[in-house]
């Protein structure tokens, strides 16, 4: 039985063309970068050429990006880079405070929360009943003392778009560009929507290239702000992240992101197609719920929710038993965010969006991405359909 | 093959006309777990011995400090039955134990199997003991708190020893028959393995599956736990029981406060039911008395009526703290607090009964007709043999 991946939300399908092909670059321009002769040079031109490329897929411009090894590297190099500041200024008792969205990945939230004992405050701002923050509101928490602020783009749980751009501007309008570092994960929004970095307003962003087909532990920090480095070294990257650059992970970046960005608008359509069929089906399924909580019609807009990702509940079958079974018939999904799938307990990001513990556990995410297909989504429903009916009437007394 | 090893026994000691049956279980477990090194596994009254090339002693240090039945053992010298070539030796290991502790206070202890040698040894001891101290400068005899011990055995050759490692002592596995342990993945059934195998127990277990609602890697938890426990029974044999659908018809049928206990009920039924067919004579569970609620007296009386085969359960009267102490020697602790534990909150009560009325609830699990399904449950066990070393 061929197997239907639908967790593209946690790593997209592999594509074999786009790391055959960076990984022949790299062997053509294997010579590190930094070495004077002529092979090292080429080997400089190449990786220019590809960050030249990027910046222009990204509307931004070539000194705005530097390569790490993916989003949560990005995140943290400007996270961290509080401290040497902090360090500097002996500002141990009051350093400021940090607004964040209650909804961040981990690889925002866990470095932000860890700076506490350091003595910043954390101030985090929840969502709306539908998901979305209100822009306002999180400007709001901003104050003369605040000196990151940090929101998620798309949040990778639920596909609720937050409104960055609106917070860029609002920053803007405030004046407080200058004194706030304003930060964007942009990770489930690279390579399936256009994205222009400089429209944002953002001082800086994440990306993560194996979310559009490029390979693992490659990624970008869109950085248009003079921050403290957290590494030392031979100081590649603008001294932001030193080490040898990874050609293989620079050119399959590139490679995949020219993919994914010529084909959003495409993608996109089907990805809305694919939702909608796909809610067809949980609306027939009784105790069936979605997070978060508004109107299909809202559901549906790709302005406000992500079409790639759907967070359903059925009760009372617990979210990993339902992904066990769909595994067993052959169908890929995760339960909540694949990163923490693993952790019992709790879900931080489900209750911050208002979904009880109770719910959350009932939780599963169907990520589609630019290679499903809707045989696969067809096939999907009708398996859903059938498992969730014997499951519910298995654990309904 | 140059290194020796001499083998006390503990308890088996104590045997009287059937000894030489637990020595030889001794014997064969031994050489199971010795297998792959090429080892000579000799002896026999009293005292075994492992004769092993260098390169294996380390497995085999391992394999005799957790072989149950023995009482401890040592690297010796073997001479010929010559005072003066016992002497030798004893002053070679002397200036070892010096260099080793850095101390000069000593103790002689001797033992004379073989009457004929012209030494007693009380005799063995004097002529070692002087002549430690006429080479060694300052060497003190300290029968008390000595630094250092040098050992001398006369048997059909004579052996000299300084060091005694410890074996865990008991019985040799498979002198007290099978038994059928419940493994969950948890604490408590791993140590109730271990100390009924330290009393001769052979052991098998059994372990209840309910995919989809428990999971692929708590399964794989529970073999990974059986694997360790392997070590020490010899090898084991892990039976895995299809057990959704007789847990759904609980959950369905059951009286809910009841159905963790109902639960437990049917599963000494299949344990029983597998015993039987594998001749294990025993059962084997992890239960403190009053842990949960399925282990109070009452509730002990109902699971256990489940069974007409002799229930153990060594951890009746131990704290937590005294479990772990356990896992951890045996190196269970680690495996059995991994994170993936089934959805049991789907079954289990919010408020379940401590103190069943046993005829009431006997009643009511024959209520339940469960009888198709446990057959069917029992037909469908999984078997998986756990290889030791």
């Amino acid at each position: 039985m061929e197997r239907v991946y639908l967790d593209w939300a946690a790593t997209t399908a592999v594509n074999i063309e786009i790391l055959k092909k960076a990984l022949e670059q790299s062997i053509i321009y294997s010579e590190n970068p930094s070495s004077p002769h002529d092979d090292g040079k080429k080997a400089r031109a190449f990786i220019e050429s590809c960050r030249e490329s990027l910046a222009s897929l990204f509307g931004t411009t070539k000194d705005r990006l530097i390569f790490t090894s993916g989003a949560t590297e990005s995140n943290n190099i400007v996270i961290n880079s509080l401290i040497p500041k902090q360090l500097q200024k002996h500002s141990f008792s009051n350093p400021g405070n940090i607004v964040i969205s209650a909804i961040e990945h981990a690889s925002v939230y866990e470095p932000v929360k860890a700076l506490e004992k350091y003595g910043w405050e954390i101030r985090e701002v929840l969502p709306e009943a539908n998901g979305i923050i209100s822009a306002e509101s999180f400007v709001e928490k901003i104050d003369k003392n605040t000196r990151l602020a940090a929101i998620i783009m798309i949040n990778n749980e639920t596909g609720a778009i937050q409104p960055v751009y609106e917070i860029g501007r609002l920053l803007s309008e405030k004046n407080f560009r200058k004194r706030v570092h304003y930060h964007i994960d942009a990770v489930q929004a690279a390579g399936k929507y256009p994205l222009n970095l400089d429209n944002t307003k953002a001082d800086s962003a994440s990306i993560s290239s194996h979310k559009f087909q490029g390979p693992r532990g490659a990624g970008i920090l869109y950085l248009n702000k003079e921050i403290s480095p957290i590494y030392s070294g031979g100081g590649q990257e603008r001294n932001l992240r030193s080490g040898t650059e990874n050609t293989f992970a620079i050119a399959g970046t590139l490679l995949a992101a020219e993919k994914a960005l010529q084909n959003t608008d495409e993608n996109l359509k089907k990805a809305i197609k694919y939702k909608k069929l796909l809610l067809e089906t949980i609306n027939n399924i009784p105790n069936a719920f979605l997070n978060p909580l508004c109107k299909t019609s809202d559901y549906l807009n790709p302005e406000k929710y992500s079409p790639y990702i759907i967070s359903v509940g059925i009760k009372p079958v617990p979210g990993e038993v339902l992904v066990r079974v769909l595994s067993s018939n052959g169908f890929d999904v995760s339960t909540g965010s694949a990163c923490s799938a693993g952790k019992k307990g709790k879900s931080r990001v489900l209750n911050a969006f208002g979904i009880d513990n109770e719910s959350a556990f009932s939780t599963i995410r169907i990520s589609t991405g630019c290679g499903t297909e809707v045989e696969e989504i067809s096939q999907f429903c009708d398996t859903l359909i059938r498992e969730t009916t014997i499951l519910v009437n298995s654990l309904s007394k | 093959m140059d290194k020796l090893y001499l083998i006390k026994i503990g308890e088996i000691a104590l045997k009287g006309g059937n000894r030489s049956f637990f020595e030889k279980r001794l014997k064969k477990n031994i050489k199971l777990d010795l297998r792959g090194t090429n080892c000579i596994v000799s002896g026999g009254r009293g005292r075994f011995f492992v004769e092993v090339n260098k390169e294996h002693s380390a497995q085999v240090e391992e394999v005799l400090s957790r072989t149950f039945g023995i009482k401890g053992f040592s690297v010796v010298k073997r001479l010929e039955k010559n005072i003066d070539k016992i002497i030798e030796e004893a002053l070679i290991q002397a200036s070892e134990n010096i260099k080793e502790t850095g101390g000069k206070n000593f103790k002689i202890t001797a033992r004379r199997a073989d009457k004929s040698f012209p030494l007693n040894s009380y005799g063995i001891c004097c002529a070692l003991g002087d002549a430690i101290l006429d080479n060694i400068e300052e060497s003190v005899v300290d029968v008390n708190t000595p630094d250092w011990t040098i050992n001398v055995e006369i048997r059909e050759t004579a052996y000299v020893y300084s060091h005694v490692l410890p074996g865990p002592g008991g019985l040799p596995v498979g002198t007290a028959g099978k038994g059928m342990l419940l493994l969950s993945g948890g604490i408590d059934s791993p140590v109730a393995c271990w100390l009924m195998s330290k009393r001769g127990l052979k052991i098998d277990s059994i372990y209840f599956h309910t995919y989809p609602y428990t999971s692929d890697e708590a399964k794989q938890k529970v073999i990974d736990l059986a694997t360790i426990l392997s070590r020490y029974t010899s090898g084991m044999n892990l039976y895995i029981v299809p057990f959704t659908d007789v847990q759904l018809k609980i959950k369905e049928k059951g009286f809910e406060k009841a159905t963790t206990l109902l639960m437990r009920h049917a599963m000494v039924k299949i344990a029983d039911r597998v015993a039987k067919q594998n001749d294990a004579g025993s059962l084997i569970t992890g239960e403190a008395l009053s842990q949960v609620a399925s282990q109070t007296p009452e509730s002990i009386r109902f699971t256990g009526s489940a069974t007409d085969l002799p229930t153990f359960r060594p951890l009746i009267g131990m704290d937590k703290e005294e479990i772990i102490a356990i896992a951890e020697k045996i190196g269970t602790f680690k495996t059995s607090i991994l994170p993936y534990e089934d959805c049991c909150s789907l079954f289990a009560p919010e408020h379940p009964l401590t103190h069943p009325n046993f005829e009431q609830i006997t009643k009511e699990f024959i209520e339940l007709e469960l009888d198709e399904l446990l057959n069917t449950a029992a037909l469908e066990t999984e078997k998986l043999y756990l290889g030791g070393e």
